[in-house]
């Protein structure tokens, strides 16, 4: 996308002197805008990927964030590498007092993790719990997690055509008992009953074979990742048609 | 493009993840990496398998790279000849100086083409961006306040840059330098026009101009050497070739056109007649510049959540494809 960076440059640097001098509405829209960035600085800096849940470094980064929009003047440099700065130096602050305070809990001698609260592990454990199940039903069909990359429709349009065809499938008694019984996405009747052409079938079977296994496994958690809140609203309006558990 | 992505597979060189479009990606693996947990993630944080390059293949393109570093070397003076240039940007003052530009529009070439005036130092210009270049160029105090012009020479090479991008940041510039010129133009400059320029040892812009001429021949004295007119050009105030040519856009409002007599310019479609008895022809509509900034992805609101940018393409990349 061609886009004017010398004006949005400009605009950005607008609004952070406006914020200064009183504009305090224009802070949340400044973060938000510069979200990205400050996790691309966090996870550069850490090693690691920042997550979107529970990360002390990201509490970090934002607080050096808010405080760079403060402090901020367009005379002595770029914004964005004086928000590095600040950013890096106050995460790396942050890791080093929690290694002080020994804050990191060692989980079966190899996975080390920082524990939010007991309801976020809860929580973790659950999700974790359905995806492992997901992973031996996805098995039981011949597919791999591994395997899913390839399949995934790249294209919107395309990836919402398969989810609603998934829903479409899982809803139909005779495809499904024909999916159940052969192990295989019926290929034939669907593209007879429902008009999808066989090379679109052919080259997203698995995804599409693992949208239908989530719809028809009752695992809740992950099927609210797998599948957008309109497909899954669609599949909750009609009965159960039993599952593969 | 930041994206959320739900890890479900951990193995020895990456992880399956499950992102916030519903795709299933295979992302780099990074200490720390749980299942079940959701991380942000960039394009740079997908999984790429590197693929094995015979030898022989291998020292073929080092010798290729090593060539064209060696001839772009020869063809492009002053720059440096190990970085892609994706446009040129000539500056017509005194003096005048032209500046080659990457993707990101940072300086990376430097070329000083006529004596006279101040100019900063061509190292202290070169890795800054084009926009603080010029900040450094325009004077803050001209010599002439009253013949006070400037002539900007464009040629986008890279399909990636757009011109009215490289016209803003020059618009911009003049807005900021202190005395703003009293005149100022803008050119288009062909890509093919660039190596004739730089032969001649003249500004992309004032090279154009000459062109343009030759091309006009039509006019009173048509027998005029080309090579003459080229000596003309290449001396001429940057004031009277703005003004005496109609191909310069103006890149300043109080800019006055060309004089009568001098070249007028491509016609001004004319006004729609009104048909007999008909209804008023539509007015022309203005088109209006796209005030909505889109703002960059900050992510989706959640798990199930859709993803309102509209972007096609996916970022599967377990065959190196991206």
């Amino acid at each position: 996308m061609d886009m004017n960076r010398a004006s949005q440059d400009e605009k950005l640097i607008d609004d952070i002197l406006r914020l200064q001098q009183g504009e305090e509405m224009l802070r949340e829209d400044l973060i938000r805008q510069l979200n990205p960035f400050l996790i691309h600085v966090i996870s550069r800096v850490t090693g690691r990927y920042v997550d979107a849940h529970n990360a002390p470094e990201y509490s970090a980064g934002l607080e050096a964030l808010s405080d760079a929009l403060d402090r901020f003047e367009p005379d002595r440099g770029n914004f964005l590498s004086f928000v590095s700065v600040l950013v890096r130096n106050r995460v790396l602050d942050g890791i080093r007092q929690e290694n002080r305070h020994g804050n990191t809990v060692p989980l079966e001698g190899v996975l080390e993790e920082t524990l939010a609260s007991p309801e976020d592990f809860t929580e973790r454990l659950s999700l974790k719990d359905e995806i492992q199940r997901f992973s031996r039903i996805l098995d039981q069909w011949g597919i791999a997690f591994d395997d899913l990359p390839e399949s995934s429709p790249r294209h919107r349009d395309t990836r919402e055509s398969m989810q609603k065809l998934s829903v479409e499938i899982w809803k139909d008694p005779v495809l499904m008992e024909s999916f159940r019984n052969r192990r295989r996405l019926p290929r034939k009747e669907i593209h007879r009953k429902l008009g999808v052409s066989d090379r679109v079938l052919t080259a997203h079977r698995s995804y599409v074979t693992a949208c239908v296994l989530l719809l028809d496994s009752g695992l809740e958690e992950i099927r609210q990742y797998l599948l957008p809140s309109e497909v899954n609203r669609d599949a909750e309006k009609s009965p159960d048609s039993g599952n593969t558990k | 493009m930041l994206r959320k992505a739900l890890i479900l597979e951990i193995r020895s060189k990456y992880a399956l993840a499950l992102n916030d479009r519903q795709e299933f990606v295979r992302l780099a693996k990074k200490p720390g990496m749980v299942v079940s947990r959701e991380v942000w993630y960039t394009p740079e944080d997908l999984y790429r398998k590197s693929r094995v390059i015979p030898v022989p293949v291998r020292l073929a393109a080092v010798a290729a790279a090593v060539l064209l570093v060696l001839v772009s070397g020869l063809l492009i003076p002053g720059g440096d000849p190990a970085a892609a240039v994706a446009a040129v940007v000539s500056v017509d003052m005194e003096p005048s100086v032209q500046l080659e530009l990457d993707r990101e529009l940072k300086v990376i070439g430097v070329r000083v083409l006529s004596d006279g005036g101040e100019l900063p130092e061509e190292e202290t210009l070169r890795g800054g961006s084009l926009q603080e270049a010029l900040d450094r160029i325009l004077p803050d105090s001209p010599d002439n306040p009253e013949d006070s012009t400037v002539l900007f020479g464009i040629t986008v090479l890279d399909e990636s840059l757009g011109e009215e991008q490289l016209e803003e940041i020059c618009r911009g510039a003049l807005i900021r330098a202190q005395h703003s010129p009293v005149h100022s133009g803008v050119l288009s400059v062909p890509a093919d026009s660039l190596t004739g320029a730089g032969s001649r040892g003249l500004s992309s812009g004032r090279y154009q101009i000459w062109l343009d001429t030759q091309e006009d021949e039509t006019g009173e004295n048509p027998a005029e050497d080309p090579e003459e007119r080229l000596e003309e050009i290449r001396n001429a105030p940057v004031g009277k070739l703005v003004r005496e040519n109609a191909r310069v856009r103006s890149l300043d409002k109080n800019v006055p056109g060309p004089p009568a007599g001098v070249n007028p310019g491509p016609p001004v479609p004319e006004k729609p007649e009104r048909e007999e008895g008909g209804a008023d022809p539509e007015p022309v509509q203005q088109e209006q510049g796209d005030d909505d900034e889109k703002a960059p992805d900050s992510g989706s609101p959640g798990p199930g959540g859709t993803d309102g940018s509209g972007r096609a393409g996916g970022e599967n990349s377990g065959s190196g494809n991206r």
